[in-house]
């Protein structure tokens, strides 16, 4: 492997040490060599093809191994090295990495160093890998946070086929609450581009998929996040919210019985909370109390002291 | 969906049915029954007012799955009489665990923690600290030197290139945090003092414009980096104007609509980011210029944030989600746990989350009583990251949470002046700060080192 190039001058870095020492790793031969070679190299400040073809072969042993990205990109930037073919070559090892960290922040430094070159660059150039990844771990958190940095960098606010992706994405699976995040930065995310229209159109998509779905957290949390910036009164949700938590408050008695608590018909824990909030917006406070003390003693059971604090804190 | 497919989660759906019948009955006796445990069981295991699924999606499918196993777990505990030992602690076998962990010759496979050396030191020694006692019977001098040495073999260039995560590697801002937590675990606070000019000066290196930190040279930053740098230039007693300026400006674009926070502005809230925010929060703020809770209402939304770190915690399982619709894993009794633990402490309230819930997911479902040591879920195994957080989180469902005042702390952040007292008598390991995740005793140690130093700046 190591015979296209010869590193036989190159004095390795011992990471062995010949003491015991704490955690230490027994590394198979392959490893041992290949990144005493590397470090060595890096610490020398080589910046050569031999160098270059040892950082892919650490890769592949160990792609968490942050220095080595490092170290890579320095080499490449020193060589001039054709950036587009080294975007491939990562797509390789970001398919096999599911998990790491390293290669997305590694790709950004390659994309802001091809615009910088005065290159043309489509950001849609990375929707199959983007694609691709996600048909692996749809939740992937990495992926999803380049695939923001993109709509930022590249100014993909509101674009139509961002937007399509995104919708997709929660027609799969509506509490598929990356895709939420996404949808939020996608339109929220530009302020100049949000106006009552655009948060009323909104309102209405939420509406729907939590009618689809009435016990989703991702949804709901989305709904009363539109409203807490928009700055909407909550009021306006109180015949929606009806619909999937019925009858508990509607009673006259103040009364936390178990009489009023029987009526109630709740088939969505998020509704009666949205109802306690609006609740105490409109300062009914005996209706709000009543929604909290169903949610600590029924319907959200796990949370009771939350919901008593929130109880408590209504004035 | 081929017909496979749907038949399978017919067949699914009728065995889940079938369980649900004969657990009603069950329930009744445990509600019935006068220990609290047996309470708490039939309260996780009640699903009458549980919404059936509507729509089955694929989080819908990996969330039953998962809260079917750990039912199962506790439906077997429910029916064992008396429930009491529903909440043992096996000891002995974690130290066991983690002692040998840190001796042992570790296999090949491991050099997937080959960047990560400080934090394996600081995952172990740390889980041995918190399941001993106070006499740290554990930290001989021996291991002390053992301890300092491995550190000291990943320190570039005496630290001004900072600490890396192994021997010839790039100095890494979460390697220098954890490195620099496990020398506090050990008392090698001569070290330390060695170190503290030359990280200053590469944290300067590492401050970035928009007020957060690169990880390392050409690295990313986010909530997470932004954390190991003001904390470990707190246990260094360096956190000055020019390390915190603009931090919390940028802390605030990192809360999202959710509530929680993410690592850079515009992601997805995540309990392992959220920590970070809130933790560094408690490190920049400080007693002397108002209550903490008035400060932060200043620069966050309070209301959305306790709202998103009290619903990650899952009624069946008791555990804690790291994101919203996402499964548990014992890990975030950390990351979740510590982060309430600052919202107790924010709102001057005792306990805002279940903390017997919590308990009984960690002892029953993430404790080995084999191996020793923690796992992620059932079905996983245990590791050194999962025994650490899931050890750390059972500290702070022991534990709750108020500040200390003093006259000499005033120029001293609130991560300091965190005090700890046991929620009942009985008490299975160390109370931990959870702001540093290491033990109450030794971040006090650290403050005295830390009160002479503000007064050298």
């Amino acid at each position: 492997m190591t015979d296209t190039y010869n590193y036989d001058d190159v004095k390795p870095v011992q990471i062995r040490s010949d003491e015991p020492e704490l955690c230490q790793i027994l590394y198979d031969d392959e490893y041992e060599h290949t990144m005493g070679i590397l470090l060595a190299l890096m610490r020398d400040k080589e910046y050569s093809e031999r160098a270059l073809h040892i950082t892919e072969q650490g890769i592949e042993l160990l792609a968490s191994h942050y220095t080595i990205w490092y170290y890579r990109f320095e080499i490449l930037t020193t060589l001039n090295k054709n950036l587009f073919d080294e975007l491939d070559w990562v797509e390789q090892i970001a398919l096999e990495n599911q998990k790491n960290y390293q290669i997305w922040n590694y790709r950004q430094l390659l994309v802001e160093k091809i615009i910088e070159s005065g290159a043309d660059f489509s950001p849609y150039r990375e929707y199959p890998l983007l694609g691709e990844m996600l048909e692996e771990d749809v939740k992937n958190h990495h992926v999803w946070s380049y695939r923001k940095w993109l709509v930022e960098r590249f100014d993909l606010f509101h674009a139509p086929k961002e937007v399509s992706f995104v919708n997709s994405k929660i027609d799969e699976d509506v509490r598929n609450n990356s895709a939420w995040t996404h949808r939020h930065f996608l339109l929220f995310g530009k302020p100049s581009l949000v106006d009552e229209t655009l948060v009323n159109d909104e309102v209405e998509y939420v509406k729907m998929k939590i009618e689809l779905c009435p016990q989703n957290a991702s949804s709901w949390t989305y709904l009363l996040g539109i409203y807490r910036r928009a700055k909407k009164p909550l009021g306006e949700l109180h015949e929606f919210c009806l619909q999937f938590a019925n009858g508990m408050a509607e009673s006259e008695s103040t009364a936390d019985t178990d009489e009023s608590q029987d009526k109630a018909e709740v088939k969505s824990s998020f509704a009666l909370e949205m109802l306690a909030r609006i609740y105490v917006e409109q300062k009914e406070i005996a209706k709000a109390k009543r929604a909290y003390t169903l949610l600590a003693d029924k319907y959200d059971p796990i949370r009771k002291n939350y919901w008593e604090y929130q109880k408590s804190v209504i004035v | 969906m081929t017909k496979d497919d749907i038949n399978s989660r017919y067949r699914r759906r009728i065995s889940y049915l079938t369980t649900l019948a004969s657990r009603s009955l069950k329930i009744n006796d445990l509600r019935n029954m006068d220990e609290d445990t047996g309470k708490l069981l039939a309260m996780m295991l009640d699903d009458t007012y549980t919404d059936p699924v509507s729509v089955e999606t694929q989080t819908s499918i990996d969330q039953e799955e998962t809260e079917e196993s750990i039912t199962n777990i506790y439906e077997r505990i429910g029916s064992r009489k008396p429930v009491k030992d529903a909440f043992c602690f096996e000891k002995e076998l974690h130290y066991d665990y983690a002692l040998s962990s840190l001796n042992s010759q570790l296999p090949s496979y491991f050099r997937s923690l080959d960047a990560n050396h400080g934090w394996m030191i600081y995952w172990l020694c740390n889980s041995l600290d918190v399941v001993s006692g106070p006499d740290s019977s554990w930290l001989t001098e021996e291991l002390q030197g053992s301890v300092r040495r491995k550190i000291e073999r990943n320190i570039s260039n005496e630290g001004s290139d900072g600490i890396g995560g192994g021997k010839g590697q790039l100095g890494h801002v979460a390697s220098c945090y954890a490195s620099l937590l496990s020398l506090v675990i050990a008392d090698e606070y001569s070290l330390l003092g060695k170190l503290r000019n030359h990280l200053y000066s590469w944290f300067l290196k590492l401050k970035r414009k928009d007020g957060s930190f690169s990880m390392h040279y050409g690295g990313e930053s986010d909530t997470r980096s932004v954390y190991c740098v003001l904390l470990s230039a707190t246990i260094l007693g360096i956190l000055d104007e020019r390390l915190s300026e603009g931090v919390i400006e940028w802390l605030n674009r990192c809360q999202t609509y959710e509530g929680g926070f993410a690592g850079v502005p515009g992601t997805e809230a995540h309990g392992g980011y959220t920590f970070c925010a809130l933790a560094s929060y408690l490190l920049l703020l400080k007693p002397c210029d108002g209550s903490l809770y008035a400060q932060l209402a200043k620069n966050i939304d309070m209301d959305l944030l306790v709202r998103w770190c009290v619903m990650r915690q899952h009624k069946a399982e008791g555990a804690f989600s790291g994101r919203t619709n996402k499964l548990v894993d014992a890990c975030y009794s950390f990351w979740i746990g510590a982060s309430l633990a600052m919202i107790e402490l924010a709102l001057q309230k005792s306990s805002i989350f279940n903390r017997d819930a919590l308990r009984l997911y960690i002892l029953n479902c993430s404790q080995s009583t084999h191996s020793g040591g923690f796992k992620d879920k059932p079905g996983k195994v245990v590791d050194f990251y999962h025994t650490n957080y899931t050890l750390c989180g059972l500290s702070i469902a022991e534990n709750q949470f108020s500040f200390i005042s003093d006259k000499d702390s005033s120029q001293l952040s609130f991560a300091l002046l965190v005090h700890t007292s046991p929620v009942r008598n009985t008490q299975s390991i160390s109370p931990v700060n959870p702001v540093f995740g290491i033990r109450m005793d030794k971040v006090l140690k650290c403050r005295e080192h830390a009160i002479d130093k503000y007064v050298s700046l």
